[in-house]
């Protein structure tokens, strides 16, 4: 027997007739929270490299010690990234993401993204165009 | 930043220049700012001279973040762009070659990377000692 695609809307409109007054099953439930977020922004510009990656370190962790629940490091004006800078960030996000917070990396410099592409850290980082 | 450099030599030439440098951090942009001039120069474009860049400044690193664990050393860069249109980048370091490090500050993904943008990459131990690195780059001129 093949079943007609209309039984189901028919049988929706029976029951809500026959029991016209009743609390109806809903077929999804919504909740609504209020999440209370503190985000803490780095501004970043000039070279990251093996040069300036302790600074880069010494200024995230001064930013998570804010005990902000979003780091957000804006890199856009950044115009060279190594990967030895890039290790001090994805350390910078792990540590975030273990306490549940969120790391968010800025990076629209097409001259930074080649090394975020080929590394694939966008596994890893959130990041923001 | 800190950091000292000693023994710095270089010799300009209209197609390369020659660097010898102490391993410290400080000399790393040193060596991409020169390449970036001599690149710019030359009318690469942009977008692979950021590329050159950055395989440029691992090989560097790694020197100066692998090469002399414990003790101080020197470093030599050389970039030769020839008239074909090649750009040969040759990173020399005298100290512990490459072993293995638990302890290793890097990512791990220097090697990777510089693999990924040179159009060859060759990795030596010349003399027993040291490690040299030496990468092949075509480099697009401008449009003729």
């Amino acid at each position: 027997m093949v079943p007609d695609a209309t039984d189901g809307v028919r049988c929706l409109a029976m029951d809500d007739a026959s029991s016209r007054g009743a609390p109806r099953a809903a077929s999804a439930r919504f909740t609504r929270d209020t999440v209370e977020e503190t985000a803490t922004v780095v501004n970043v510009d000039g070279e990251l490299d093996i040069n300036s990656a302790d600074a880069l370190r010494e200024a995230l962790d001064a930013a998570e010690a804010d005990g902000c629940s979003v780091l957000r490091v804006d890199a856009a004006s950044v115009t060279f990234l190594d990967s030895t800078a890039l290790g001090v960030i994805l350390a910078s996000a792990q540590r975030m993401a273990e306490r549940g917070g969120r790391f968010e990396l800025v990076c629209g410099s097409p001259s930074i993204r080649r090394i975020l592409d080929m590394t694939m850290i966008s596994r890893t980082v959130h990041l923001l165009p | 930043m800190t950091g000292r450099v000693s023994d710095r030599a270089m010799t300009s030439r209209s197609s390369g220049f020659e660097l010898e440098l102490a391993a410290e951090t400080d000399n790393v942009p040193l060596v991409r700012h020169a390449l970036r001039g001599l690149l710019e120069a030359s009318g690469v474009p942009e977008e692979r001279i950021s590329d050159i860049a950055l395989a440029v400044t691992e090989a560097c690193a790694n020197a100066v973040l692998h090469a002399y664990p414990r003790s101080r050393g020197q470093f030599e860069v050389a970039a030769d762009l020839t008239p074909g249109r090649e750009l040969v980048v040759r990173v020399r370091d005298h100290g512990s070659g490459m072993a293995p490090r638990v302890d290793s500050p890097g990512l791990g993904v220097g090697l990777p990377v510089m693999a990924a943008i040179a159009d060859a990459l060759e990795i030596d131990t010349p003399d027993g000692s040291g490690t040299l690195v030496r990468m092949t780059f075509d480099v697009a001129g401008p449009a003729s």
